[in-house]
């Protein structure tokens, strides 16, 4: 079992959830969320990003309008739908209720 | 200086240089292939071409109008290696497809053979890249295969037509899949990438034609400056050798097709054989004797012409585009050389089936003569016509006269008769396409003997009607003498018998001028000396064997052969009983003798019997 594996999952795990949570104030296009998201060192090259907006997008979570650009072809700028609001909030219990499961392992552990 | 391309990504034009672009395509193509599986592979690929063409329209701008390699580099590093794609992927879609994908690789590299498919490689062909295509098919280096189609050329053509049938039934690989099939490769991107690379290659060879100068003004070296004079020096004499080749090829050109009229004009033979003039020998009806009808057998020539004619005229051809600059052959050209040996190919086979069928079945006829005519104790043998000296085994032995074919196929042996005269017998045979025509072309067989007093004389010539045409006629005759009676076989004997079994051995050319006696258990000659037995097949063993002894026993007798062993002072107690041995016992005994016997000695045992004063006169 290699740790870089581990690690992938672990990140894979949570990308959806972020994306969804970057989106939840405001829209955005493709750039501005891998900016984001590599600030936060979850991704590292932006292609990986195109088939996880879309899959979301598929999924019924995320819609998207188009707005020209000056600097290149026009640009896709994402939103959360209705069901994306309803499933982010899901989301968000479930993350809570995991870093209190973790965190409480970890503090039984460290006893 | 680069060669651009124009390329749209994302409905924006670019202008990238060529390797630039095919490093780009390929990358796009790799991804493609990672998510061909999913839903919306088009819907990610336009969104990854979109940010592609965003990223750019930033590095462009400021007089940079070009997209270079470092860019696409650069945008890869960031979109990502196709690897990080995979790896970054938690679709249980994409695991598996990763699965089927790796899964098809394995396959692929334990089942190789299995999974190559037959097709025509056009890409690498001498002619329509048959052997190229069944190289990859059977994993051998397409030259073999070449070279062994070439060599089956000369093999009645065999190889001519298999390459045009599998040249017809083999599909061209015409896509990249078919390509990657024909050479047992996975179908998968890496090997598509690769394979259009390798095509975008040689589409850039063809299109810049000197590249090697542009790449050394671009590179500007000594070393390649060195390696592009070498080079030149190699050109030239490469160039020079070709000159040379090229006007032996046209002079052999010219000097086979000037051979070739000749050889049709006049015929090869030129011969005069009992005054039948043979200079024509094409031309005769002679060479038409072995054909069924006249036209087959100019259907079979203009068959040869049209073969010959094309490898000739190619030899001349390429000498003269070897020497100037001839246009290259063009389809024309091509397909009539083609045709020319098809056709004459057809033919040939046409004429020479019609003609071997003729020759396909035999049939014999046999009849026995009673020489009634021949009273006396000794006859004698020869044949009749003193100018004729037969040539064996030639098409020159056969002339035609007043509608007659004369051929010398008949051989004479000597037997012992059957009845208790003597007799003839003639075992006439020939070809046909049936039995009933072979036979009736054997009956047709005409025989010339004489019988004059005690003298039987055979034509050495057999004739047949010239309607029968030859058809491998010939005739068997044995001569059958009754026990007890002598042949003398004169001088001219020597042209008609053949192979005549005698208790010597003896040669047929040695038997001419003695007397043969017929015993119960063969010829014997009767008036033979040492130096007749020297030129037939005992002096060269130079060691006398049973048959020898046999024949020195039988004249001799068993006690004066005992008695010679005794005076030779050879203790071979057994020889002395030699009455009371059987037939087998006494073969070996004597067998020993031989062996002990060597040339000088039988000299010396000759002088000895006759110095003993014995009345018998040995012939060793």
């Amino acid at each position: 079992m290699k740790i870089e594996n581990t690690k992938a999952q672990m990140r894979k795990g949570v990308l959806e959830y972020c994306i969804l949570s970057i989106l939840e104030s405001n829209e955005a296009y493709p750039s501005e969320i891998i900016e984001k998201l590599k600030e936060g060192k979850l991704i590292v090259v932006e292609g990986t990003l195109y088939p996880l907006l879309t899959r979301l997008k598929n999924a019924g979570l995320l819609k998207y309008r188009w707005e020209e650009s000056k600097s290149g072809p026009p640009r896709k700028y994402y939103s959360l739908t209705e069901v994306g609001i309803e499933f982010l909030k899901e989301l968000e219990n479930t993350w809570n209720e995991l870093m209190n499961a973790v965190n409480l392992t970890r503090k039984k552990n460290t006893k | 200086m680069n060669k651009t391309v124009t390329a749209n990504i994302s409905g924006v034009v670019f202008h990238i240089e060529a390797d630039a672009y095919e490093k780009l395509h390929q990358y796009l193509n790799t991804i493609r292939n990672y998510f061909r599986d999913s839903d919306g592979t088009e819907e990610i690929m336009a969104d990854i071409e979109a940010r592609i063409a965003e990223l750019f329209k930033e590095k462009l701008g400021l007089g940079r109008d070009v997209i270079t390699m470092e860019n696409v580099k650069q945008v890869v590093e960031i979109m990502g290696e196709p690897e990080a794609y995979m790896d970054e992927d938690s679709s249980e879609n994409y695991s598996n497809a990763e699965q089927n994908y790796s899964q098809e690789n394995r396959e692929y590299s334990n089942s190789n053979f299995s999974s190559r498919k037959l097709y025509r490689d056009e890409d690498d062909n001498a002619l329509g890249g048959v052997c190229s295509g069944l190289g990859y098919y059977f994993g051998i280096d397409r030259i073999w295969l070449r070279i062994g189609f070439l060599v089956a050329v000369f093999g009645f053509g065999t190889g001519f037509f298999l390459y045009l049938i599998l040249w017809a039934i083999i599909p061209k690989a015409k896509t990249t899949s078919e390509k990657l099939e024909m050479k047992g490769e996975p179908i998968n991107v890496e090997n598509i990438g690769n394979t259009i690379k390798d095509e975008f290659n040689n589409f850039k060879k063809k299109v810049d034609s000197n590249s090697a100068q542009q790449y050394a003004k671009r590179t500007e070296s000594a070393v390649m400056k060195f390696f592009i004079f070498l080079g030149n020096v190699l050109k030239f004499l490469f160039k020079f050798i070709g000159k040379i080749l090229g006007l032996a090829f046209l002079l052999a050109g010219v000097a086979g097709i000037i051979t070739l009229i000749v050889f049709v004009l006049s015929g090869p033979f030129d011969m005069t054989i009992n005054n039948a003039n043979f200079n024509h020998f094409w031309t005769t009806d002679i060479a038409q004797l072995y054909f069924t009808s006249n036209s087959m057998f100019y259907m079979g020539l203009v068959g040869v012409l049209m073969v010959t004619i094309v490898p000739l005229a190619g030899t001349l051809y390429l000498g003269a585009r070897l020497l100037m600059n001839v246009p290259s052959s063009n389809r024309v050209i091509n397909l009539s050389a083609i045709s020319l040996v098809v056709i004459g190919t057809i033919l040939i086979s046409i004429s020479a089936t019609t003609t071997a069928a003729d020759y396909s079945m035999e049939q014999r006829k046999t009849e026995t003569i009673n020489l009634p005519e021949l009273q006396s104790d000794t006859i004698y043998l020869g044949s009749i016509g003193n100018t004729y000296s037969a040539y064996r085994g030639g098409p020159e032995d056969v002339f035609i006269e007043n509608d007659e074919i004369f051929m010398d196929e008949i051989e004479v042996d000597v037997v012992k008769s059957r009845s208790s005269g003597y007799e003839l017998q003639m075992r006439k045979s020939a070809n046909g396409k049936s039995r009933k025509l072979a036979g009736t072309r054997a009956e047709n067989i005409m025989i010339e003997y004489s019988i004059e007093g005690n003298t039987l004389d055979i034509s050495p010539l057999i004739s047949v009607p010239f309607k029968d045409r030859v058809r491998d006629q010939r005739v068997k005759m044995s001569l059958g003498l009754p026990v007890g009676t002598t042949v003398y076989l004169k001088e001219s004997a020597n042209d008609v018998i053949y192979d005549i079994e005698n208790e010597t051995n003896m040669y047929d050319a040695n038997m001419i001028g003695h007397f043969w006696k017929m015993t119960e258990e063969g010829l014997i000659c009767t008036d033979c000396v040492k130096s007749d037995y020297r030129r037939s097949r005992i002096p060269s063993r130079l060691k006398p064997g049973v048959t020898e002894l046999r024949t020195i026993e039988k004249i001799i007798g068993s006690e004066k052969l005992v008695e010679l062993i005794n005076i030779k002072g050879i203790d071979l107690s057994k020889l002395k009983e030699l009455e009371k041995l059987s037939e087998l016992e006494k073969l070996s005994e004597l067998r020993k003798l031989g062996e002990l016997l060597e040339d000088e000695d039988l000299e010396n045992l000759e002088l000895k019997i006759q110095s003993n004063g014995s009345e018998i006169k040995i012939t060793l």
